[in-house]
């Protein structure tokens, strides 16, 4: 490849990674051919329509809009890595249940950018997951199932909570 | 997680490239190509092996420009080699040199036309009814360009071992793209395997459109003898690939005293783009439903395709009949205001089917009338539209904040079988058959095998959903095979339309079939059944040549009610009332979520920015965000599922797109009181209206 | 930028205010990076290009200076690195209302989580956002070389073009918001992103109106060619005026806005619409003024 490298050091869904590669490579080029981590989908390579999400230090970023200089030291969690964790199996399970009547493509985005607000807001409300979601384009028009399965997903947990708790 | 198009690369894939015109119109009197490193390729038209123009479904579209640029971007070149970086560098130091000609513009509608593209639909007097009208009502209605805006970019990954060409295609005909392929390579059939992968939600916009890309990538592997993966970027495909025609409408009622139409006349310009197709399916949805669902005795409707320099045109959902029924609608409103009724009344009034045997769509009149009644009811239409008219007489403008500026419109509309049977026959004169298979394997596995492509669509849950509850199975047991023109048959291109109205009967007969070979056989057991082209259309032809389309008709009611900022004029869709006769449901709950999804991107097309992406300063405006609605955008949707069980399931997917964008005008309209004949309809364009 | 191929990009890290000044002074032709949202779209080349960059960039996001608030009791000091969800975190309570109102609708949550004020400031296509708002409640912007400081205010820091007036070596450090009350505050942004239009333009405007008159009215209009459009002479008109605004009064403020208002807008359907639409939006502040005086009564 013509043009320098920098020689790069950063945590990739909890594991440490050295990389070389130039320095305005895209972090969403990095994760899908030098990792091959393809849950990380390019859509607009504008930074609007959220298919290319990933959390960044806890805070979801577009990852098309990220150079490598500016990855040194950072925390990348992906899509794969989201899924990987214990806490966000709901995630997962609400996914799996609206799956049938969408095409999938913006699942990613969608999922990475409910794990940024389920990191600080366990119960959000409808108004609070369709504002998280307000960067994440969905072509078949799927929202109101994601909302719905999320918020079904938060009761879910409430009710096992407090079923625990009777328990206890 | 999905597999799409963009996650396959196969180990030593080259990458390709496109080199595109950086000029609209003219004619090469130079290109000059940069000597290529080692390892690097490139394709001119001149190196087609076969015929160079992808000719299909009455389209002639070249792979490559050889001596004439036609549109913004038209491919020239193609190369490709191992560094996307190195690509990038030679596709700038290409040098192209064109004597420019001024673009013919859709505005100028004297012409040209498109040779044998302009449809005539006539009966009664015409003329002697618009000689003896009391009053003659005029209106001319506008539907912008639209763009698909699927989510992931037009590409294919082809290999060409030397004898054999494999492609990993997102595709929705794969079996029209292998014929294509074989075509433009000069390859019998046996040797092009086509592999469609999952897609995002294609609008239909991976039909034809998918063909070229896949040609392309095709030409770049049999050159260089190694895989290629060729994938347009969001821009190139945002600014160049085939869209849905702009059309203009021009509508012209004649009126007897009392406000009954007694003649229509419709002339429908269509922008066919560059390369218009011949025997335009869309033209010809257009001007078939030129009048909507309503009662006329005497009828003149006149279609043409114009011939721009715009990219060429392509599939879109309901292109055509989408565009006809906005105007009929919106002109219908008009009638409404003149005859004093609302538009319930005015419709339920109209409405053909009271016997008489003009036009089309006789016998449809129970059904309208249900869906009619219905949505009326659930939207509370009749006292909500006298409540925002009351206002509107009381307000002087409506800039005045101190009145809300609400509406709400109406419209009514049907989804014809009769488009896909059509279709069918103009994607490819030698495929008329449709084949689907089953196969029941050990375990009480059933595998489904069909060239139908799962796009958003849900297509693949119906079937899986259908044959679990004919055969009585657990859904997990079911699945269906990848599609691979080497594995499945051929079932035809991919629509929910036509996956319901072909595909769900054959999967019906298949498992009748597997029902009584399971009494006698043990697994594994196959069966497979196909229909004809003729089988298909058999059932029409025994009656009489004015097209019954009522029982094969899906219908839907459309109530859209919108408020209006005073201030920057800016629309927010309060609520969408849908309500729908599809005939038998096969599952409830993905047909709701597909019609709600539908609902929502008919919507955006109404409301959200124009799409002009030929035009050079857009190429930064009009960014992906102004074409789709995003979460906060999402109004309240009610979709109610009028389930008559006696009847097939019919294709419903085109409803939303047919009733959303009349019934979302009509409430703008009624809103701001002023005729807003066009979609999108943006702050811009009410304004404009305001000043008019 | 100019599309390129890929070149040698050298990325400069410091983590002082002091280091980058330095830095920046002996090597003026670098490009300032910190959310990069705005920089990115435009040196962006495609799926499996790098960016296009200069050959020098300095990266502000170590810099520790540029990336924290310090609040004292009557204004908040913004480093000009500081991404916007951080700046939004502070809450309506502490940000004033007129300010947290455009920077929660700037792009989308993620692009919040990078894009900086400094960025939004200084570069001409985030205009719409966050100028007006920093415009009205007179907010002042830190300029800083390796050997000077100053302060001026965002209207002065641009020119007519809207282009940032910085000497040579010099950088946008901090951004200092009042946190002056207002009797009334309100900001409205008009298109953008999924606004329904094309055009985009905002309005931000504030009062104080204590004993039945108007001591103080700011409003500014951003959008338009001229990027912080602020009219004195409308101003000190309303100085002292009486409240309610007579609607004679308001009238004659229209015709002059309008007058102001003839070479800010190209003669075409957008054009047209921003103007018209400017003018609403006036009326509309005035009437909002109107109601919220009865209401203070």
């Amino acid at each position: 490849m013509p043009g320098n490298v920098i020689k790069l050091r950063f945590t990739l869904n909890e594991k440490q990674v050295l990389l070389q590669c130039h320095p305005g490579t895209r972090l969403l080029d990095i994760l899908r051919h030098d990792f091959g981590l393809k849950g990380t989908r390019e859509g607009c390579s504008q930074g609007e329509c959220g298919a290319c999400l990933v959390l960044m230090n806890g805070l979801s970023v577009n990852s098309c809009l990220i150079p490598a200089f500016a990855l040194t030291d950072s925390e990348i969690l992906t899509i794969e890595g989201i899924l990987s964790l214990k806490s966000f199996t709901d995630i997962r399970k609400s996914f799996a249940d609206i799956q049938t009547y969408r095409c999938g493509f913006c699942s990613s985005g969608m999922q990475v950018a409910l794990a940024e607000l389920l990191l600080t807001n366990r119960e959000p409300n409808a108004e609070e997951i369709r504002r998280a979601l307000s960067g994440n384009l969905c072509a078949c028009g799927s929202y109101n199932g994601v909302v719905e399965a999320v918020l079904q997903s938060s009761s879910r947990k409430r009710r096992y909570g407090r079923r625990r708790s009777e328990r206890s | 997680m999905q597999t799409f198009i963009h996650d396959i690369s196969p180990k030593r894939a080259l990458r390709g490239i496109v080199y595109r015109s950086p000029f609209r119109k003219g004619k090469i009197t130079g290109l000059r190509v940069p000597a290529l490193p080692k390892g690097y390729a490139c394709v001119q038209a001149r190196d087609i092996p076969g015929k160079s123009n992808l000719s299909c479904a009455g389209y002639s579209l070249p792979i490559l420009g050889k001596s004439e640029v036609h549109y913004l971007g038209e491919p020239l070149i193609l190369f490709c080699g191992p560094d996307p970086e190195v690509l990038a560098e030679i596709c700038a130091s290409v040098e192209l040199k064109l004597k420019e000609e001024s673009p013919v513009e859709y505005k100028d509608l004297s012409g040209p036309y498109r040779e044998g593209q302009i449809i005539n639909v006539a009966h009664g007097d015409v003329d002697l009814a618009f000689s003896l009208a009391d009053q003659i009502v005029e209106g001319e209605y506008r539907i912008a360009r639209q763009e698909h805006f699927y989510p992931d970019t037009q590409g294919t990954v082809a290999d060409w071992d030397g004898k054999n060409l494999s492609l990993y295609a997102a595709t929705q005909d794969p079996f029209g793209l292998r014929s294509a392929i074989c075509r433009c390579l000069d390859l019998a059939p046996r040797k092009v395997r086509v592999v469609a992968v999952p897609m995002g939600n294609s609008m239909e916009g991976k039909l034809l459109s998918s063909f070229l890309v896949a040609a392309q990538a095709s030409l770049l592997a049999y050159t260089a003898a190694k895989p290629v993966v060729l994938i347009y970027n969001r821009e190139e495909d945002l600014l160049f690939s085939p869209k849905s025609p702009e059309f203009l409408i021009r509508q012209q009622t004649a009126l007897d005293r009392e406000g009954g139409a007694m003649a229509v006349r419709v002339q429908i310009f269509m922008d066919g783009g560059c390369y218009p197709p011949k025997d335009c399916e869309a033209l010809r949805q257009s001007v078939h439903s030129a009048w909507g669902a309503y009662r006329v005795p005497n009828m003149e409707v006149t279609g043409r395709t114009l011939v721009t320099d715009f990219p060429p045109i392509g599939s879109f959902r309901a292109s055509g009949r989408a565009q006809a029924i906005f105007a009929a609608e919106l002109h219908s409103s008009r009638l409404e205001e003149i005859a004093h009724l609302d538009p319930y009344t005015w419709k339920k009034e109209n409405l053909v089917g009271t016997g008489r045997k003009e036009g089309p769509n006789r016998g449809l009149r129970p059904m309208a009338l249900a869906v009619l009644e219905e949505v009326t009811r659930i939207s509370d239409f009749t006292r909500k539209y006298s409540a925002y008219s009351a206002v509107k007489k009381r307000r002087k403008t409506i800039d005045q904040s101190a009145y809300l500026l609400r509406g709400i419109g109406m419209s009514l509309a049907s989804q014809d079988a009769e488009g896909i049977w059509e279709c069918l026959h103009s994607i490819e004169e030698t495929r008329n058959t449709c084949t689907l298979k089953l196969v029941l394997e050990r375990g009480k596995r059933v595998r489904i095998f069909t060239s139908f492509v799962d796009c958003g669509m849900g297509i693949h849950a119906l079937f899986i959903h259908r044959v679990a509850l004919l055969l009585d199975l657990d859904p997990s047991k079911i699945s269906v095979q990848p599609v691979d023109t080497q594995e499945v048959p051929d079932t035809g291109q991919t629509t929910l339309a036509r996956a319901v109205a072909v595909g769900l009967p054959l999967l019906e007969q298949c498992c009748q079939s597997l029902q009584k070979k399971r009494k006698i056989a043990t697994a594994p057991i196959e069966v497979r059944r196909s229909v004809s082209l003729d089988e298909l259309r058999a059932p029409r032809r025994g009656k009489d040549k004015s097209r019954d389309g009522g029982a094969e008709s899906a219908w839907a009611a459309t109530v859209v009610e919108v408020e209006l900022d005073p201030v920057s004029f800016q629309s927010i869709c309060r609520s969408v009332w849908l309500v729908v006769e599809a005939g038998t449901i096969a599952h409830q709950k993905t047909t709701l979520q597909i019609l709600e999804g539908e609902t929502l991107r008919a919507l955006g097309s109404s409301q959200l920015q124009e799409y002009r992406g030929t035009i050079s300063d857009d190429r930064k405006r009009c960014s992906n965000t102004d074409l789709i609605p995003g979460a906060e955008q999402v109004p309240e949707i009610q979709v109610l599922l009028l389930e008559t069980q006696e009847g097939p399931m019919k294709g419903y997917e085109q409803l939303p797109h047919l009733g959303v964008p009349p019934a979302y005008a009509a409430a703008v309209s009624q809103a701001t009181g002023l005729y807003v004949d066009q979609v999108p309809i943006t702050a811009e364009v009410i304004q404009q209206c305001l000043e008019m | 930028m100019e599309e390129g191929g890929v070149k040698e990009v050298r990325v400069f890290r410091p983590k002082s205010l002091g280091g980058t000044l330095r830095l920046y002074t002996r090597n003026p032709d670098s490009l300032l990076y910190a959310g990069g949202t705005e920089i990115l779209r435009r040196v962006q080349r495609g799926p499996g290009l790098v960016f296009a960059f200069p050959q020098k960039v300095i990266y502000l996001g170590n810099v520790q200076e540029l990336n924290r608030i310090s609040r004292s009791q009557r204004h908040l000091d913004i480093g000009s690195a500081l991404d916007l969800s951080r700046i939004l975190k502070l809450g309506r309570n502490v940000l004033p209302p007129v300010l947290f109102e455009p920077l929660s609708g700037i792009a989308t949550p993620a692009v919040r989580n990078l894009a900086t004020l400094g960025g939004n400031i200084c570069v001409r296509s985030c205009r719409g956002d966050s100028l007006p708002a920093l415009s009205v409640i007179d907010a002042q912007v830190e300029l800083r070389t390796a050997g000077s400081t100053r302060w001026t205010t965002v209207e002065s820091f641009l020119n007519q073009r809207g282009r940032p007036q910085l000497r040579p070596g010099e950088i946008l450090t901090r951004i200092r918001v009042p946190l002056e009350e207002w009797d009334f505050a309100l900001f409205r942004k008009v298109g953008g992103r999924q606004r329904l239009g094309r055009s985009t333009l905002s309005f931000a405007g504030v009062a104080r109106f204590p004993k039945g008159s108007i001591e103080v009215l700011h409003f500014c209009l951003g959008g338009l060619k001229t990027p912080v459009l602020r009219v004195p002479g409308l101003e000190s008109r309303l100085k002292n005026a009486s409240i309610p605004v007579s609607t004679k009064l308001i009238d004659s403020l229209l015709a002059d806005l309008d007058a102001a208002l003839g070479n800010e807008v190209e003669d075409s359907p957008e054009g047209r619409y921003r103007k018209a639409t400017a003018l609403r939006l006036f009326r509309w502040f005035m009437e909002k003024v109107n109601s919220r005086s009865l209401e203070m009564l």
